[in-house]
């Protein structure tokens, strides 16, 4: 049976972009910081197992690809959180400037990353800045019978493993209570015993990791550039806000509407109004407009629904 | 052999350019609260409206028939842009006039969409606002696409001297930037200057004392993005070239830089900062320059560093260099000073106190 292309890219563009935008939606809903820097935790993810395996000189398995690139995106993040974010909130900084903050730390790690790149492409003397991924993984493979595409399988597998075991950790483990408490009452959930430096530790450590396999998913399949986490960090951020930055199962709603849009609804306009195939971001943008339109999302992020404060007071937000 | 006035001189106009953008962000962010993160968007419209305004002037006046960004074009101009003085300052005035009223309509626009949700949100809608133009610039034929416009003609390209061209250029940019300068100087003391700082301290309570926020948000977002779009102009006219890969996020974040070190909410921190920051590009450029083949671009380094300037700031001196100050009104003074019949030559030297006070901030 042949599986039509489109259909085929809007499910891994959707595996992609959830891996992508829960971490965000995960951190802004714990820590309370839009973190702009989420964009270069996707890069070193994506680069890696790459650099790894060219320092090594050899082809690396998967197996260990994914949980190498989980740690050094956790590694990241978590050294943002220490060196940023924390100093900065014990100063009673305000949300805006933790995002200022987030975007100098941005900044910063990218460049870092760039100069460090092209020490290693001098060293090395190989291309780095336009590489693709050399983990090994067979092109098809058979399962019961049926010849199927390994990578996809394997990013299919990776996304459910990765979102269940989230989802198991946030509610069936002690600690994942310990986040959703800080999340929804910080002081309350303080004063009950929660260690709450222990708590955002632990979330950064998850987002860094989760938003580097999704890094890893992007360099199975395309190109990998130091400017891969800032060509999706539109999408990414357009899939958070559709789950209001606070819902992590809206937020994965969000990248099927994003997917489907860039993927399946791309198409259609191209049928009917010959709309270029280039023209994907601006259904992410036009998204993101609609959302911020119709369900503005309130309570997150401060500011005033100026239109819909009568129905939001009724609803006792 | 290193050209110390050349080198004043070029850090000297990117220094207007940029204090005209820090200025409007001072306005945006220190002023109004407003979290603009794609303050790079309307410095690109500004100078994609003046690629293509003053390149289609000049060829249609001069009967060509080439598209703007055809290599035909580029050539003609080369011919065409030092023989009529006239245009080519007639160009400059309407495309600043052009880039003005553009980059203003759209950041009017902008807030509709973002006038009910928090600086969070407004920060990612006009960031992905700045990415998502740079995509459609790049697909976008009539201005070149990715490879943009060239041989965009200097308003003082009629002039033969280099060097002097180049002075007069950048005595034009510091004389606008004076004039933004005093502009904003005048808007933020007047009592709509009052409301942005209420807006910023608190929108709820200013909403409720009577104030149309999301209206007084809108007009100050047009002026400020107007504003940017001319610093954009100026740049385009600077460079001779424009391209949508010149406006990447990491300008904005310069911008931001200059603001925070400078001081939010107050004009002369973010001349201060502007000053730091453009001597920062200017410096590493030059680097790169004299020292070919170093272990890396020390344009990388030029961009941590303003990375850790920004983090080490908020950290060390949130207020930044200057810090805000309250607003001196007439009534302060009198209030302060029972102004009694004082002395001609004291009435004199409490005006030059009050005119340097002003002027200095």
């Amino acid at each position: 049976m042949e599986v039509p292309t489109e259909a085929f890219n809007t499910i891994w563009y959707f595996c992609m972009y959830s891996l992508m935008a829960v971490p965000l939606t995960l951190s802004y809903r714990i820590s309370k910081v839009l973190n702009f820097a989420h964009g270069v935790y996707i890069t070193i993810g994506a680069y890696a197992p790459i650099l790894v395996a060219i320092a090594l000189n050899a082809r690396i398995s998967p197996f260990v690809a994914v949980p190498f690139a989980f740690l050094v995106g956790a590694a990241v993040a978590l050294a943002a959180h220490m060196l940023v974010f924390s100093p900065l909130t014990k100063r009673n900084s305000s949300p805006v400037t933790l995002m200022i903050a987030s975007m100098g730390a941005w900044i910063f790690i990218k460049y870092a990353f760039y100069a460090l790149l092209d020490i290693l492409q001098k060293a090395w003397s190989t291309p780095l800045f336009y590489t693709t991924s050399n983990v090994n993984i067979p092109e098809q493979i058979e399962v019961v019978g049926l010849v199927l595409n390994a990578k996809f399988l394997m990013v299919v597998g990776l996304t459910s493993l990765s979102l269940s075991l989230l989802l198991v950790f946030l509610t069936r483990t002690k600690l994942g209570m310990a986040l959703r408490a800080i999340a929804d009452n910080s002081d309350l959930a303080q004063i009950s015993g929660i260690s709450k430096e222990q708590v955002l530790r632990v979330t950064w450590i998850i987002s860094g990791g989760i938003a580097a396999i999704s890094g890893f998913i992007w360099s199975l399949f395309s190109y990998v550039s130091p400017e891969v986490g800032d060509t999706v960090i539109l999408q990414v951020f357009a899939c958070s806000v559709i789950g209001g930055l606070t819902s992590v199962p809206l937020t994965v709603v969000g990248a099927l509407v994003i997917s489907s849009a860039e993927n399946l609804f791309i198409l259609v306009l191209y049928r009917f109004f010959s709309v270029p195939l280039s023209f994907r971001p601006f259904l992410s943008f036009l998204a993101l407009l609609i959302t911020i339109l119709v369900r503005p999302p309130a309570g997150a992020g401060g500011g005033l629904p100026y239109r819909y404060r009568l129905r939001q007071l009724r609803r006792g937000d | 052999m290193f050209d110390i006035f050349g080198f004043l001189v070029s850090w000297l106009t990117l220094f207007g350019i940029y204090a005209i953008l820090s200025l409007c962000l001072n306005m945006e962010i220190g002023y109004t609260g407003m979290t603009n993160f794609g303050l790079v968007a309307f410095l690109g419209i500004g100078a994609f409206v003046t690629g293509y305004v003053s390149i289609s002037m000049f060829l249609s006046l001069y009967g060509y028939n080439y598209p703007i960004y055809s290599l035909d074009a580029v050539i003609a101009m080369g011919q065409i842009s030092g023989k009529n003085p006239l245009l080519n300052l007639s160009a400059f005035v309407a495309s600043l006039i052009l880039s003005f009223l553009v980059s203003g309509a759209i950041g009017y626009l902008i807030t509709y969409p973002t006038l009910r949700v928090g600086p969070a949100f407004l920060g990612i809608t006009i960031l992905s606002f700045g990415e998502m133009l740079r995509i459609f610039m790049k697909h976008f034929e009539p201005t070149g696409g990715a490879y943009g416009l060239l041989g965009i003609p200097n308003p003082f390209a009629w002039v033969p001297d280099p060097a002097l061209k180049s002075q007069l250029f950048m005595l034009t940019t510091l004389a606008i930037l004076a004039g933004v300068f005093l502009y904003y100087r005048k808007l933020s003391e007047s009592p709509y200057g009052r409301v942005l700082r209420s807006i910023r301290e608190d929108e709820v309570a200013s909403l409720c004392l009577g104030k149309p926020v999301p209206a007084v948000k809108a007009r100050l977002l047009f002026v400020a993005s107007g504003i940017s779009g001319i610093a954009g102009s100026l740049l385009v006219f600077y460079t001779g070239s424009v391209s949508p890969d010149m406006f990447v996020t990491a300008v904005t974040f310069e911008v931001w830089g200059m603001v925070i070190v400078g001081g939010r909410g107050n004009h002369t921190g973010a001349l201060v900062g502007a000053v730091l920051f453009s001597l920062l590009n200017r410096v590493s450029s030059a680097l790169s320059f004299l020292f070919p083949g170093m272990l890396f671009d020390p344009n990388y380094v030029r961009w941590m560093l303003v990375g850790v300037i920004i983090v080490a700031a908020l950290m060390y001196r949130p207020k930044g260099i200057f810090p805000e100050k309250p607003i001196r009104t007439e009534a302060w003074n009198i209030f302060e000073g029972p102004a009694t019949d004082r002395g001609l030559k004291k009435r004199l030297l409490e005006v030059l106190k009050r005119s340097a006070r002003w002027l200095l901030g």
